[in-house]
C-alpha cells in the first residue's frame, strides 16, 4: 500500500507549470514529464510510466496523448492518498486538452498532484 | 519496447497481468507501424499540408518535435538530407519506430521483457534524450532567430496570426 511520504516531492504552482510551458517552448515540459512520470509511477506502485517515453512525450504529439492518458489513469490512486475520491478517471480531460494544449494538461495535473503534499 | 507492464510475463500471476503485458506491446507496435504508415501516405501532401502543432498554430514558436512530421516523410522516401534539415533528431527516432514492432513481437513470444525495456526505464536514458532534445531545441531556435525562420516560418504561419489579419489587428 503507497502512502503519501513513499510520493517524491514536486510540487509546482500550476500557473509557473504554464508559463514555463509556453515561455520556454516546450523545453520545461520535457524536464516537467520527467518528474511528474517518477510521481505518478510512486503513486501507482508500479512502473507504468517509462522515464525515457515521458521525456519523448515532452514533445512528440501521438506520445505525448498516450503519457497524459496514463496520469490520467492514475488520478484515482492520486484522489485516494490526497483524500478525493472524486479525482478518478480524468484521463479523456487531461487527453483532449493534451493534444492541443499540453501546458494546459500539465497545469491541471500538477494542481491535482500538488494536493498529495498538503500539510506535508 | 515497454510502455506500460514491466512485469515478468512468465512468472505465474493473474490473466490479466499477461493481457496487460501483451497489450502493451499491441498498442507501442501498432501505434509506431501506423506512423510509419501515415508518414508514407502524407508524403505528397506535406508540404503543402497545414500547420499541425498546437503550440506553433497558437503561439507561433515552434516546439521541440516541430518538424518531425517532415522529417519522417522524407525518411520514409530515403532522403536521409532532408530529414536532418527538418529535424536533426528525427532519425534515431525513426530507427526506434522500426525496431519497436520487432521488440514487441519478441518480447510477446518470449511472455517477458527483453533488455529493451531496461532501457527505456532507466533514468539515466531519459536524462540523456532529455539533454540531447534541449540542446538541439536550444540551437534550433538560436538559428533560426538569426535567420528570421523564426518570424517569417513560425510567427507568420500561425492560427492567431492568421485570424488576427481577418479581423485586421495586423495588415500583412
Amino acid at each position: 500500500m503507497v502512502q503519501r511520504s513513499d510520493v517524491p516531492v514536486f510540487r509546482n504552482s500550476p500557473i509557473t507549470v504554464l508559463i514555463l510551458g509556453v515561455v520556454t517552448c516546450g523545453l520545461y515540459l520535457i524536464y516537467w514529464n520527467i518528474k511528474m512520470a517518477g510521481v505518478i509511477n510512486a503513486v501507482t506502485g508500479r512502473p507504468d510510466i517509462s522515464p525515457t517515453v515521458a521525456t519523448v512525450s515532452g514533445c512528440c504529439m501521438p506520445v505525448n496523448v498516450y503519457f497524459y492518458y496514463l496520469c490520467g489513469q492514475a488520478l484515482g490512486d492520486v484522489g485516494r492518498l490526497s483524500g478525493e475520491p472524486g479525482l478518478a478517471d480524468k484521463s479523456t480531460l487531461l487527453v483532449i486538452l493534451g493534444i492541443f494544449v499540453p501546458m494546459v494538461s500539465a497545469m491541471i495535473l500538477q494542481g491535482h498532484v500538488n494536493r498529495l503534499y498538503d500539510g506535508r | 519496447m515497454s510502455t506500460g507492464s514491466t512485469m515478468d510475463a512468465s512468472r505465474p500471476g493473474s490473466a490479466a497481468s499477461l493481457r496487460g503485458f501483451v497489450w502493451a506491446r499491441v498498442l507501442v507496435a501498432c501505434s509506431a507501424t501506423g506512423m510509419l504508415i501515415a508518414s508514407y501516405a502524407y508524403a505528397p501532401f506535406v508540404d503543402a499540408g497545414p500547420v499541425l502543432c498546437p503550440m506553433h498554430g497558437l503561439i507561433g514558436l515552434p516546439c521541440p518535435s516541430c518538424g518531425l512530421t517532415r522529417a519522417f516523410c522524407r525518411l520514409v522516401r530515403l532522403d536521409l538530407w532532408g530529414a536532418l534539415s527538418y529535424h536533426a533528431l528525427s532519425v534515431p527516432l525513426f530507427a526506434v519506430c522500426l525496431v519497436a514492432p520487432v521488440v514487441c513481437v519478441y518480447e510477446v513470444g518470449r511472455r517477458r521483457e527483453s533488455w529493451c525495456s531496461s532501457i527505456l526505464h532507466s533514468s539515466r536514458t531519459a536524462w540523456a534524450v532529455a539533454i540531447l532534445l534541449t540542446v538541439h531545441h536550444a540551437v534550433r531556435l538560436g538559428v533560426w532567430a538569426a535567420d528570421g525562420t523564426l518570424v517569417n516560418g513560425y510567427v507568420k504561419t500561425s492560427w492567431t496570426y492568421a485570424l488576427l489579419r481577418v479581423v485586421g489587428i495586423i495588415s500583412s
